[in-house]
């Protein structure tokens, strides 16, 4: 509860730099005031008593004669003249004067009332005439209170100048210190909490050119101010510079129609621009990303080479670049090139190019010049690329059979009923010889009407010589061609075998081109099978 | 109203006194004794016994009866300053106090030897002091005073 109450006073005294310092300056004052007070009154009581005996000593000493006298006479009535005397003093409680023989008077002070036995002041009296004869004594007691009243009464006056001094320097110090020092610094502060600075305020309620260390203060803080005016405005065109920049290169790097990137030695994405992420399904900014495992984009591209790219990147310190292929699109290829970055051989920074067009319209050249424009099927070049791919693969029992077909009486038929009743029979020829061979065999138009057939995973030389017995059969029925017109031919086809991958692709098809000969010197429309390995 | 007029004569004695010092001192060129009544009690007395009586600090004899002192005009001078190392004025001064409280009397007064010699030898418990060569039969000697 007390806490409570006390917070906040707490809280305004540290706040308040007037009122810590009034507190301050009124308790440093209470405490100088207390302690000088008790100076006072403990000096002052000390030396007011003593004072007041040494007046005791005196007023004795002003009647002594008298009293040596009447102890020298015996003479009481004197004795009690003297003593009476010396009553009138009222810090006197008992005068004793006694001869050398007997006491001659004892006389109390009236209405005194002993509070506790004071110790008496006693002064030997001494003969009138000389030698030095001790002939009595007075005895005084003195009246302790009312000497310590006495004395009390004037060091409280003392006490009571001294309280009044001191509560007089109080009030004018916390005046002083307040009108010159705290209320200015307070005014200061009011003022400066107010302050605009870049509207260019400055402060104006303390007078600079009066020189002290508040006008001073304000001066400085006013210099301050202008500089800092100074730095904030070209702070902010700097800013502005910066921004309109950054502006230009984020718009260049959010639309660029390209990846940018940094990637990290371990192959970590750390940036990437909106396009990349829309390529590679990557989050496309800050919002999407958070709280997601970072992106390695080797991992992303599956494919080992990149983090060998990388590497040879930093330790080359040369760009270097490859293709790649888009994981989850087919036909889609990024080129990526990337390049070392200043001053950090843990980052590379890369640009992603999509090259799947120019990768498309490569195949595409690479197709129509590996195609025959009239059918449809591959041409010779195109058969020289895959040809060999089929004969490594070959083995026994998993062979491969080339076949050459030569159409007989074709000649007849483009010479009596054109070129184009001849290019739709070879048309006619090629959807029959696709027809009876399997998907993954290959047919190839060698040129004019020689065709040439691959087949492969054969078991034995008797499945090819099936085939070709089919084919053989197949061309040799009648060809309905447009304009009811009805062509006859054959053809001659020859058949090499092979289950052996050290063979030669040219030895096969000088072996099937034997065989082909062969067939068509017996009579044409057959086909007939060449000797195993039989160079004649 | 005594006491006042005893202060008078002491006061006119003193200055009868002053006047017959040159002729006093020029006449008597002997010491000054004390004398006291041959029968009293009085015999031999020490300076100090004489200081006493004259200052009135004894006023009794040793037998008891009261003393009585008599001052002697024309040696009263020298006799205090012998037995003292006093003026007289002093012990007029100290005189002066007593008489305040009435209890302690100072000595009487007579203005000659001859009248002091009278006077001892009429009363037994008198004492007074006159010139060495002046004393008679009547009185005895009870202490001699140095110059």
């Amino acid at each position: 509860m007390t806490n409570k109450v006390l917070h906040p006073l707490k809280e305004r005294l540290n706040r308040s730099l007037v009122l810590r310092t009034t507190l301050l300056i009124v308790a440093t004052g209470v405490a100088v005031g207390l302690l000088a007070v008790w100076a006072v009154l403990t000096i002052t009581g000390q030396r007011e008593t003593e004072r007041l005996y040494l007046r005791l000593d005196a007023l004795v000493r002003t009647v002594e004669r008298t009293a040596s006298i009447a102890a020298y006479t015996h003479d009481a009535r004197l004795a009690r003249e003297v003593a009476s005397g010396l009553l009138a003093n009222r810090t006197i409680a008992r005068i004793r004067i006694s001869d050398d023989e007997r006491e001659l008077v004892r006389l109390d002070q009236p209405g005194h009332r002993e509070q506790a036995p004071a110790k008496p002041l006693r002064h030997p009296l001494y003969s009138p005439f000389g030698d030095g004869e001790v002939i009595g004594q007075l005895e005084l007691v003195p009246a302790v209170e009312i000497i310590s009243a006495t004395a009390r009464e004037s060091s409280w006056f003392v006490a009571l100048v001294l309280i009044v001094v001191v509560s007089a320097i109080t009030l004018v110090l916390i005046w002083a210190i307040t009108r010159h020092v705290t209320q200015p610094i307070k005014a200061l502060l009011d003022e400066l909490q107010l302050i605009d600075v870049e509207f260019g305020d400055s402060l104006l309620s303390i007078d600079e050119r009066r020189g002290d260390e508040i006008s001073r203060l304000a001066w400085n803080v006013n210099n301050l101010i202008a500089r800092m005016r100074g730095t904030l405005r070209a702070e902010r065109d700097l800013r502005a510079q910066h921004q309109a920049a950054g502006q230009k290169w984020r718009l260049i790097f959010e639309n660029a129609e390209t990846g940018i990137f940094t990637l990290s030695r371990e192959g970590v994405l750390h940036d990437w621009n909106p396009w990349l992420a829309l390529t590679l399904g990557l989050p496309v900014n800050e919002a999407q990303a958070r709280g997601k495992p970072p992106v390695n984009l080797a991992r992303l591209l599956d494919d080992d080479r990149l983090p060998a790219l990388v590497e040879r990147v930093i330790s080359d310190f040369q760009p270097a670049g490859a293709e790649f292929a888009i994981p989850g699109k087919r036909n889609r290829w990024l080129q990526i090139v990337l390049t070392p970055l200043e001053g950090d051989s843990n980052l590379v920074q890369g640009i992603a190019n999509d090259i799947s067009e120019s990768k498309h319209a490569l195949a595409r050249a690479h197709r129509i010049a590996e195609q025959d424009a009239l059918t449809g099927l591959l041409n010779r070049r195109g058969f020289e690329r895959v040809g060999d791919d089929y004969l490594r693969a070959c083995r026994p029992r998993q062979a491969i059979a080339v076949m050459l077909i030569d159409l007989d009486g074709f000649k007849q038929v483009n010479d009596t009923l054109g070129h184009d009743v001849g290019d739709q029979l070879l048309i006619a020829v090629a959807r029959l010889l696709e027809d009876h061979v399997r998907q993954s065999d290959v047919v190839v138009r060698l040129g004019g009407d020689e065709f040439l057939v691959l087949l492969h995973d054969l078991a034995s030389p008797e499945a090819a010589a099936k085939v070709a017995g089919k084919i053989v059969d197949a061309i040799a029925r009648p060809f309905d061609l447009s304009g009811s017109m009805v062509a006859r031919i054959g053809a001659s086809v020859g058949v090499a075998y092979c289950d052996n991958a050290l063979q030669d692709m040219d030895d096969l098809l000088r072996r099937a081109d034997e065989a082909m000969y062969e067939a068509k010197n017996s009579g044409k429309s057959c086909f007939r099978l060449a000797g195993k390995n039989d160079p004649g | 109203m005594p006491r006042r007029s005893g202060s008078l004569v002491h006061a006119a004695a003193h200055a009868i006194g002053a006047a017959c010092l040159l002729f006093s001192l020029a006449a008597s060129a002997t010491g000054l004794v004390v004398i006291a009544h041959p029968e009293s009690g009085l015999v031999n007395l020490t300076r100090s016994q004489v200081i006493q009586y004259y200052t009135g600090r004894a006023k009794s004899a040793p037998g008891g009866e009261p003393v009585a002192m008599i001052d002697v005009e024309p040696a009263r001078a020298r006799f205090y300053q012998a037995l003292l190392g006093r003026d007289v004025a002093e012990i007029d001064a100290y005189w002066a106090r007593l008489k305040f409280s009435g209890q302690t009397l100072p000595p009487m007064l007579v203005l000659t030897d001859e009248a002091a010699l009278e006077r001892v030898a009429r009363q037994r418990n008198a004492i007074a002091y006159i010139n060495e060569d002046k004393v008679d039969k009547r009185v005895r000697v009870v202490l001699k005073l140095d110059q």
